[in-house]
């Protein structure tokens, strides 16, 4: 089967269906906080038994590309990350949301999961063996340094009060570390509970820290307003002229979330957290992000749904995987009987085509039904907090007990709930604590594995030229928020004394 | 409590737990055993991060106590935490009520007494007479909302996705 009969096999009147029950299943989980496109495709699993290869793939895919865009609604809508990486997400898309065009922030956010869909499509196709190539040559001194860039970020992104952010992301890394050493198989941390001897799951940790925390923000301050903000369709359809506006933006974004997807372990969230902060920090207007800014949101989403494209570079061409998302797609891989790495595009040609096939057409599909479906979402600005906010809470709960059936897990989530108020409270942004959570395991192991090889050298961190490069350009990152203030402090003293 | 008031003894909050937990994971990790395979070991990295977090403690606790600024984010994404906006109500009780409710519920649920159909119905129609605006029929709407949600997420769950719920 080659990829132009994939993709006529997908026009058929069951496969197409699969697909768009995918995506649509895919794009509700993404809606509902907690419950993730990884745990409905775990759940969804066992039903692939009475399918066939190709078309479990394709309702896999489907699922996956479906949860990456649905998290854009909630984000936008309420200001929690339906997907944890739709964290950026709420920054702007909830503020442009809230200044009353839900329908361009989400026509905006729509249209760069697209863009950036199609352009990891195109990477996974013509670019995969080489790309997974470049990324697996990489030793463990380049992929510490590539972390130590994305943590460099932290400061990027608290700028206004790197105090409070730097500390936020060690306090995040602070989180990662309980559990079993995996260098060295010792326990660490843990303080005597037998439940932390797995270490904190990132889901509960974050869906407390940004759901629950957002619950009682609302509770505390709700809105009074008589008559709660329209959720307007208008913007949703794009113009010409806007994505020749955001063009480069898009393309740029996308790039990065393509890259990122690649890495292993590194994932979507990350991606739209650097893609959002390389576009604030190259915008003309980076005092808008945070408030409301365009950019930030075509930043955000062009960077996490490209990601999808080139997570799948890995499990196709090497059969590994870098998230809980990808380890399930390629456990539906073996389950099959199929085996993930290069065999598969000798062995089982049709089932790489119609991965190939199924992760364009389910961005098609995507976008269809969150532009002609997303009135109906909307009109959740409409539906009373008094019914949604509780329900927040239920699904929370159900998100942190579901992963591993644990009655522990819906404590951590409420317990970093209260963290997250306290955080908000003072003021402390919240993302630097994800961004430490989520890479400080990688970074460790990446760094005591490559100085396992080195014999305890930190020389090769600065002689091999891609983590020297990556090191020199995490110093860049992090210096350009102190030389733009410097650059920007003489013109504000003169404004000041006119 | 003044809205200013109570970000700043937040932010002391904050600065205090920064540096307990740096203080706690420092000395935990100091029990730890020393490297056997590799540079590092296993509490090179607690130590260093916690070693951190403590200086960054110590330097914000200074400047609360200099009566300096520790800055602010740029992306707070609540309105309304630092002074009153139109269209919203401060009412800080109501938030300890749903916070305290959502414990509870927790409480219901883990302790798998009350099963997960009757405390969500419970919990979702407490929390909604507490948050939403009183009247007789906002009560029933509540009401019939709360028991028709847990009903259908009861069947969703354990029909359709085969979950243990608590």
């Amino acid at each position: 089967m080659t990829l132009a009969d994939a993709f006529i096999h997908l026009m058929t009147p069951q496969s197409f269906a699969i697909v768009a029950a995918g995506v649509a299943l895919g794009v509700s989980v993404g809606v509902l906080p907690g419950i993730t496109a990884g745990m409905l495709m775990a759940l969804t699993l066992p039903f692939t038994y009475h399918m066939s290869s190709i078309e479990a793939v394709s309702l896999l895919i489907s699922m996956f590309v479906g949860g990456v865009s649905g998290g854009l609604i909630t984000a936008t809508l309420m200001r929690i990350p339906g997907e944890p990486n739709s964290i950026m997400t709420c920054l702007d898309g909830y503020q442009l949301a809230r200044r009353g065009q839900p329908g361009r922030a989400l026509g905006l956010g729509n249209s760069s999961s697209l863009v950036g869909g199609t352009v990891s499509w195109g990477a996974l196709v013509l670019l995969a063996p080489p790309l997974a190539g470049i990324a697996v040559a990489f030793g463990p001194f380049e992929n510490f340094a590539v972390i130590l860039l994305a943590l460099i970020l932290i400061s990027s992104l608290s700028e206004g009060s790197f105090l409070k952010g730097l500390s936020a992301g060690l306090l995040g890394m602070l989180v990662s570390y309980p559990g079993i050493d995996e260098s060295s198989g010792i326990m660490r941390l843990t303080f005597g509970i037998a439940e932390l001897e797995g270490g904190f799951n990132s889901l509960p940790v974050i869906l407390g820290m940004f759901a629950v925390s957002q619950v009682v923000a609302d509770a505390l301050n709700i809105e009074t307003n008589e008559n709660p903000i329209q959720a307007t369709l208008r913007g949703i359809f794009i113009s010409v002229s806007d994505y020749l506006k955001h063009g480069w933006n898009m393309l740029r974004s996308s790039l990065i979330g393509v890259w990122i997807g690649i890495l292993p372990g590194v994932g979507a969230t990350v991606a739209s957290i650097v893609a959002y902060t390389t576009a604030k920090n190259f915008s003309r207007s980076p005092e808008a992000f945070g408030g409301g800014s365009e950019e930030a949101i075509v930043a955000a989403e062009s960077a996490n749904n490209a990601t999808t494209g080139g997570t799948l570079v890995p499990i196709l061409t090497l059969g590994i995987s870098g998230g809980l998302t990808d380890s399930i797609l390629l456990g539906a891989l073996v389950i099959h009987n199929l085996q993930p790495g290069p065999l598969l595009f000798k062995n089982n040609p049709e089932i790489v085509n119609t991965i190939f096939a199924t992760h364009l057409v389910a961005h098609l599909v995507m976008f269809a039904f969150m532009t002609f479906g997303i009135g109906l979402f909307a009109r959740l600005m409409g539906v009373p907090r008094a019914y949604i906010l509780p329900m927040i809470i239920v699904f929370s709960v159900l998100g942190a007990f579901g992963l591993n059936n644990r009655a522990f897990d819906i404590w951590v989530m409420l317990s970093f709930g209260l963290l997250g108020v306290l955080l908000e409270f003072a003021r402390v942004p919240l993302a630097p604590f994800v961004v430490g959570l989520v890479l400080a395991p990688v970074a460790e192991s990446e760094l005591r594995a490559g100085l396992m090889a080195s014999g305890g050298s930190f020389m090769p961190l600065i002689e091999r030229p891609v983590s020297a490069i990556m090191l020199a350009l995490s110093a860049c990152l992090f210096a350009w928020p102190f030389v733009r203030a410097w650059r920007e402090a003489p013109a504000s003293l003169v404004a000041s004394k006119e | 409590m003044e809205r200013n008031s109570l970000a700043r003894n937040a932010e002391i909050a904050y600065v205090v737990l920064i540096l307990a937990t740096a203080g706690v994971i420092w000395g935990e990790a100091s029990a730890l055993p020393p490297a056997l395979y590799d540079a590092l070991g296993p509490k090179a990295f607690p130590l260093g991060v916690s070693g951190a977090m403590a200086l960054l403690g110590g330097i914000m606790l200074l400047r609360i106590f200099t009566g300096r600024s520790l800055g602010q984010s740029g992306q707070m994404m609540m309105p309304g935490l630092d002074e009153p906006t139109s269209g919203h109500a401060w009412r800080p009780w109501i938030a300890v009520t749903v916070l305290v409710l959502a414990f509870c519920y927790a409480i219901a649920l883990t302790s798998r007494s009350i099963g997960f159909l009757a405390a969500t119905a419970a919990y979702l129609f407490s929390a909604g007479i507490v948050l939403g605006r009183p009247g007789q029929r906002r009560l029933v709407a509540t009401a019939v909302f709360a028991v028709a949600a847990a009903v259908v997420l009861d069947t969703l769950f354990k029909r359709f996705f085969s979950l243990d719920l608590p």
